[in-house]
């Protein structure tokens, strides 16, 4: 018999157990969860089937054209001497007019430099352009310049020759009394070139029929008088754009600073592209007056937000800091009071893509800032004799540090710098008087420049503009569409 | 009239007795009995002179045939000289030892010859012996096949419905009452014809000879018909098929007109090939040999059929023309071709056996444990198709989502070829897809001998069904891929669940995964028709269970194969998913009850084929593929990587197998799915089916993480998924109301019922989405290029022209060296495995980035002749163009393109020489696995005699 116990009562409900087909249920689960999580985890590395890769420039083709006040053309080109370029094996040289058989000449050692002269050629259009062409070690980078000076007017030109492509900006350009402007146009390819040159004015797009499908021959090199296109216009901007083919494209530009004055000769330095962002430098240090022309070849209204570089840094000026641009039209500003004898460049903030330069005048010669691209490499440029010279460089908005080298004719490095930019600052180097070109190199940061030069016989600017060093390969990859 | 009954026997003990008794039983007993025996082993012999005298037994060897025995016969009997009268007329009747005559048999025929002296030949109604009521022949005659022609149903019970006297072309020679001087006129049977037919070849010569024939139906004689069912066996008999088709054969041949001859000489072979194919179609191999063979030996020995028609020329007294009206009318083959054609259309259409068989045994299942099972009730009541259709919410749910792909799609409509993501353009017809499989060498790009995917053979088969259309392939399976594969999971799940709207459920949450998943609107072709083919390879592979009875595993088997090699053609990650399960189910198999699983060779032997005929079927892709292991992963159509987006578990809980901004709908409108599957392993009493969906399941979810994890596309795996836990949710959800009201309240009930709202809830939403958002993503109705026609008839005139066109794409060039006017569906599973094009390739970004004139020279020698820039072009890479010489500007048509025309003639110095010749071989092998399984994989169909 038993007694009956006090305290708790022992639960009577079995304890339910789990079944195996629970157990399994459970596992499933858990398997899945850790799936899950393992597919969040997971992420896949994109398969690069082919990179983009470089390769050394291997051929250089570029035109200069005869100056309108000089005779004939006389090149200035040579292979920068660049630390990491091994001499190739098999290079060459060419120079010729255009149009005729391009003969090779002896080619110099890397980094000196090289004065070639084409013959000059009678041409119907009465101009002329010189081809360089280099090919192997020699097109590494391979610089050809030419210098103006005119003996009759107190007036100093450059101008970068320039590799043939499909698109070309000239802003500053005019058909005015005081102010007219030539384009030039020269095919150097094997194949003809079809251009279609369209023209801005300070009231819009230029109707001008007569510039469509401008077909140039092989060799050939045409001159359009803007004033036929667009007469008694002071400021313009110009188009140039190869449906097919490519040329080289220049705007010869003359402007008398006062009615009696003798015409200043500039080149107008081109741009590739509209862009929202453009960087104009180098500012020449002295000058009577600044002109800022834009042109906003878009459909809408441009606002421009201007901002100056000076040695401390960027600043908007309290004047001008805004441009409002109407849709396809050209303006100016005057920039006079907003800039100092300070190095400087100008940048240029827009919604919409725009061109631009500033004008700069000094006694009767002109010369023009141009849209420089941030350095992703060694740059260079010819010095001009018996002038004043400014390596002048800005830093993006991190500071940067490039490297600035002077070289006799001879390829001699006859002084070098380090130059340490504050952020948006710009700062000038004065190469020593023998050098004949500089080489600068972006070493940290951002940098963008062009080297002024002032003398007696005027003022020029050449912008810095990466050398041809490698080109870039795209990937290739065969597709099924 | 004098009566010489003539008993032929060969081992007929079995009969002889009531033989005997019959024909001692006769009303008019014959005036004298004879019995011929060839060699019996039996008693029969023994028999025979018990009843009838030793003296009136011939003995003959056992192989005498039966003509020959006839005669044997025949020399007992002394011809008496006639006077002529009809009393004094000879008659022969010819009895087997496995017939026996009513009683009246005899005096009812020679009633009847004696009413009709002009009768030469008579027969008696022929019945079946032993259920003595079928009929068997009134009279026999001939089609143009050679069929013989009873006009009687197979099976007929006699209720005097062919009680008629009339002239037939021959009387079976089984109770056959034949003037002794007819006989001997016409020389007897033919002794070419040793056992079976020579009736009819006597019939048809007694005709030709002007004698008639006629049937008696009032006589009655019981036939066992032993020698054809094959019940009797003599050196002679043979494979009794065999022998009747020969003998068929050879006596049209041996009796049709001169002028028929060579006609019928071609139809009879021609006829004979399309039976014997016709046979192996509906699985009797056996069967079409035997046709084969009887045909090989006829026409093999044509002196055989010389010998015959001379013989017949000489009795023949009437021209053939005057017989003919005895013979079967022209139409009567076609009527049983027809007849057959739609039988087996039926019987394949339907899968009539399997379904059958499953209801029979489910009827019976549920007479014998009293409520009927879902399937049996669920018979279709003797109505209408239209009216059963209208019924049936299983067509009801089909019709819906029809509806609602024409909305869904509606953006998609329109001219134009369905392309765009991983969808190339269909050719311009399904004879193309043909002529791709089919050829060696593919003068495509550098030019190929890879083998063409499989995947274009189904692909121009539907394109030859829907009328050279191979565009139409391409739109039915995207715009009606929800109610295709919605149709294929119906008809799955209902399988497992039984009736009820569960099934329909899980149908329209699967069908709904291609286009919500982002398949569709990808133009993932390999996921769409996996989509369609999975349900129906899941349901084929229900029967592979060992449960099942064998005949059903194995062609459960070979179906199951069919199915798996036609989705491993547009998904090869299918098989090796298969393979997985097989080694899962395997390992379950050993560890768990081994009783069912063996004997192993039985158990797993449909298992094993099932799997291992599929790189068989898909030779020889197969063994570049799967064996290579290159690219076993990837789906039909192209990888389209960049359409790829990077999955996370939201996505895969979801079923999307990409994100919402390419192509699949919202992830959070699927997880009601999710949630159900994980409720779903709650029920108990499903818990075993809602385990092995699951199973699945995580197989699947593995391969999609690892795909995902190398920036594949996953949507099968995806699917596969998803399929599966539509499959566990439907399962576990069958009657789960009922369940749940059963249940006492408690906080079950409230969860049970969320869970329920939100699994029906999960395909409604995906639904609307569906019909509000249409399918928006690359896949497109568009031209098939853009290239100037000038140039694609440039390049179809002239095949060692070629189109190089370069596109700038993500930072890079793409190229495509088009030799006819674009890249088609299919080509991309050939240029895809060309050789490598590494110094094209190069060659491109030589000419993209600093090109020469050697470049251009180079360029030519594949056989180039335009290079064309599609817009938007490439700045550099057109300025490039323009310097080089050797290129010259050329029309580009349409804005922003450019074009170049190379100055160098284009040579096919640089390609590949045309290769291939080994590819006709394995089509052919190719070609004979797929019909061998397709012929077993057909429902059995039932030897009837």
């Amino acid at each position: 018999m038993s007694t009956p116990t006090t305290g708790r009562r022992a639960a009577t409900r079995p304890r339910r157990q789990l079944g195996r087909d629970a157990v399994i249920a459970l596992g499933v689960l858990v398997v899945a969860g850790c799936l899950l999580l393992t597919a969040g985890l997971v992420r896949a590395e994109p398969e690069a089937a082919s990179r983009p890769g470089t390769t050394l420039v291997d051929h250089v083709s570029t035109a200069c054209f005869g100056s309108p006040a000089a005779g004939s053309t006389t090149a200035q080109t040579f292979a920068a001497p660049l630390p990491d370029v091994a001499a190739g094996g098999g290079s060459s040289l060419e120079v010729g007019s255009l149009g005729d058989e391009a003969r090779p000449v002896k080619e110099a050692s890397r980094g000196q430099l090289q004065k070639v002269e084409a013959p000059a050629r009678g041409s119907a259009t009465g101009v002329t352009a010189t081809g360089v062409t280099a090919t192997g070690s020699a097109a590494v980078g391979r610089a050809t310049f030419q210098v103006d000076a005119s003996e009759e007017s107190a007036s100093l030109a450059a101008q970068e020759c320039a590799a043939p492509r499909a698109r070309w900006w000239f802003t500053g350009g005019g058909a005015g009394l005081d102010h007219t402007s030539d384009l030039l146009l020269a095919n150097v390819d094997p194949g003809p070139a079809v251009v279609d040159v369209t023209v801005h004015g300070p009231t819009g797009l230029v109707d001008s029929p007569n510039t469509r499908g401008i077909t140039i021959a092989p060799g050939e090199v045409r001159r359009l008088e803007l004033i036929e296109i667009a007469p008694q216009t002071d400021e313009l901007a110009v188009h140039v754009e190869a449906s097919g083919g490519r040329v080289v494209a220049g705007l010869a530009d003359e402007l008398a600073t006062t009615p009696a004055a003798a015409p200043g000769i500039e080149w107008v330095p081109p741009q590739a592209e509209a862009s929202r962002v453009v960087r104009l430098a180098p500012l020449p240090r002295q000058a009577d007056s600044r002109t800022l022309v834009i042109a906003n070849p878009g459909g809408r209204e441009a606002l421009v937000g201007l901002e100056v570089s000076g040695a401390s840094g960027a600043f908007a000026p309290t004047e001008a800091a805004q441009v409002r641009v109407p849709p396809g039209a050209v303006m100016t500003t005057d920039l006079g009071a907003a800039i100092g004898r300070d190095a400087s460049a100008v940048l240029l903030r827009s919604p919409v893509p725009i061109t631009a330069t500033v004008r700069s005048s000094l006694g009767d010669d002109v010369s023009y800032a141009a849209p420089v691209p941030v350095l992703n490499g060694a740059a260079a440029a010819v010095l001009a004799d018996n002038a004043r010279s400014d390596v002048v460089l800005t830093a993006g908005e991190t500071g940067a540090m490039a490297g600035v080298t002077a070289y006799s004719a001879r390829g001699e490095e006859l002084g070098s710098k380090d130059l340490k930019l504050e952020p948006t600052a710009t700062l000038a180097y004065n190469p020593p008087g023998r050098a004949s070109y500089v080489v600068v190199t972006p070493r940290r940061g951002q940098v963008f420049g062009g080297v002024s030069m002032a003398g007696d016989g005027g003022v020029t600017q050449i912008p810095l503009r990466p050398l041809p060093v490698v080109l870039r390969r795209p990937a290739v990859e065969p597709v099924l569409r | 009239m004098r009566v010489t009954a003539l008993l032929v026997s060969h081992n007929g003990a079995r009969w002889l007795p009531a033989v005997l008794e019959g024909l001692g039983e006769q009303t008019r007993p014959p005036d004298r009995v004879l019995a011929v025996d060839t060699g019996s082993s039996d008693a029969s012999v023994d028999i025979l002179t018990q009843s009838i005298g030793g003296e009136s037994v011939i003995g003959a060897r056992a192989n005498t045939s039966f003509p020959r025995a006839v005669t044997l016969g025949l020399d007992h009997v002394p011809t008496r000289p006639g006077s002529g009268g009809a009393d004094e007329t000879e008659w022969v009747w010819l009895l087997h030892d496995d017939s026996r005559p009513a009683p009246d048999a005899l005096e009812r025929l020679l009633e009847a010859a004696a009413a009709r002296p002009s009768i030469s030949v008579l027969g008696p109604k022929l019945r079946e012996w032993p259920s003595l009521r079928r009929l068997l022949e009134v009279g026999i005659t001939m089609s143009g096949t050679g069929r013989r022609e009873t006009g009687l149903e197979r099976g007929e019970y006699d209720q005097g419905q062919h009680d008629q006297t009339r002239e037939v072309l021959a009387v079976g020679s089984a109770g056959m009452l034949i003037r002794r001087d007819v006989l001997d006129e016409l020389g007897g049977f033919d002794r070419r014809l040793p056992i079976y037919g020579n009736d009819l070849d006597l019939g048809w010569r007694a005709a030709r000879a002007g004698h008639r024939t006629m049937v008696v139906p009032e006589a009655v004689v019981f036939h066992v018909e032993a020698a054809a069912r094959g019940v009797r066996r003599t050196p002679l008999t043979g494979n009794h098929r065999r022998g009747e088709r020969r003998a068929a054969l050879y006596t049209l041949l041996a009796n049709c007109s001169a002028v028929a001859l060579p006609f019928l000489a071609v139809r009879l072979f021609f006829g004979s090939m399309l039976r014997a194919l016709g046979l192996l179609l509906v699985r009797a191999p056996g069967e079409a040999l035997d046709e084969l063979v009887a045909l090989a030996s006829t026409y093999l020995r044509p002196d055989r059929i010389l010998a015959g028609r001379v013989a017949r020329r000489r009795t023949a007294k009437v021209p053939a023309r005057e017989v003919r009206h005895l013979l079967a009318p022209f139409w009567l083959p076609y009527r049983h071709g027809l007849d057959f054609l739609s039988d087996l259309a039926m019987a394949l259409v339907l899968s009539a056996s399997d379904v059958s068989s499953a209801r029979r045994s489910a009827r019976a299942a549920g007479a014998e444990t009293g409520p009927v099972p879902a399937e049996a009730q669920d018979l279709p009541a003797d109505s209408g198709l239209i009216a059963r259709l209208l019924r049936s919410p299983t067509a009801g749910l089909f019709t819906a989502l029809v509806l609602l792909a024409l909305v869904g799609a509606r953006g998609l409509l329109g001219s134009g070829y369905l392309s765009g993501g991983a969808l190339l353009p269909a050719p311009g017809s399904g004879s193309s897809w043909w002529g791709l499989y089919l050829e060696g060498w593919h003068d495509l790009g550098l030019g190929s001998a890879a083998p063409t995917a499989p995947y274009v053979v189904p692909l121009a088969i539907a394109g030859t069904v829907l009328l050279d259309n191979a565009w139409l392939v391409v739109d039915v399976l995207f715009l009606l891929t929800v109610p295709l594969s919605a149709w294929g999971a119906a008809v799955f799940l209902r399988r497992l669940t039984g009736p009820g709207w569960a099934h329909l459920w899980g149908a329209a949450a699967y069908g709904l995964i291609p286009v919500l998943s982002g398949a569709v609107a990808q133009g993932r072709l390999g996921t769409v028709v996996a989509a369609v083919v999975l349900p129906w390879l899941a349901h084929a592979s229900l029967y592979l269970r060992p449960a099942e009875d064998s005949d059903r595993r194995w062609r459960a088997a070979w179906r199951t194969a069919l199915l798996l090699a036609l989705l491993t053609a547009f998904v090869p990650l299918a098989w090796v998913l298969a393979l997985a399960l097989a080694v899962g189910v395997a390992g379950v198999g050993l560890l768990g009850d081994r009783s069912a699983w063996s004997p192993p060779l039985r158990a797993w032997g449909p298992i094993v084929v099932a799997l291992a005929t599929v790189p068989v079927l898909l030779l020889p892709w197969s063994v570049q593929r799967l064996m290579g292991l290159d690219r076993w992963y990837a789906e039909a159509g192209l990888p389209a990587r960049e359409l790829v987006s990077d999955l996370g578990a939201w996505e895969l809980l979801a079923g999307r197998a990409t994100t919402a901004d390419l192509g699949a709908a919202p992830a959070w409108l699927g997880i009601g799915i999710a949630v159900a599957a994980v409720a779903s392993l709650v029920r108990k009493n499903t818990r075993p089916v809602v385990l092995r969906a699951w199973a699945v399941a995580l197989l699947a979810l593995a391969a999609a993480v690892a795909l995902d994890a190398h920036g594949e596309w996953a949507g099968f795996p995806i699917l596969l998924a998803q399929g599966a836990a539509v499959t566990a949710v439907t399962v576990a959800g069958t009657g789960v109301m009922e369940v749940l009201s059963g249940r006492s309240f408690g906080w079950r009930q409230p969860v049970g019922l969320l869970v329920v709202a939100a699994a029906l809830l999960a395909p409604v939403a995906g639904a609307v989405w569906w019909a509000i958002a249409g399918v928006d993503g690359p896949l497109d109705r568009a031209p098939a290029h853009r290239i100037p026609a000038y140039m694609t008839e440039a390049v179809l005139r002239d095949p060692s022209q070629g189109i190089l066109v370069v596109r700038a794409q993500d930072g890079g060039l793409g190229y495509t060296l088009m030799r006819s006017n674009g890249t088609r569906l299919g080509e991309d599973s050939v240029v895809e495995e060309s050789q490598t094009q590494d110094r094209l390739t190069e060659l491109v970004g030589e000419l993209a980035t600093a090109p020469t004139a050697d470049h251009v020279t180079e360029l030519s020698e594949y056989a180039v002749e335009f290079v064309y820039v599609p817009p938007p072009g490439d700045p550099d890479l057109a300025g490039n163009l323009d310097s080089v010489s050797g290129l010259t500007s050329a029309s580009a048509v349409r804005p922003a393109a450019r074009a170049w025309q190379l100055e160098p003639d284009p040579s096919r110095e640089a390609l590949p020489a045309p290769d291939g010749s080994w590819r006709p071989l394995f089509l052919v092998l190719q070609g004979l696995a797929v019909l061998t399984v397709i012929v077993l994989a057909a429902p059995s169909r039932r030897v009837r005699r």
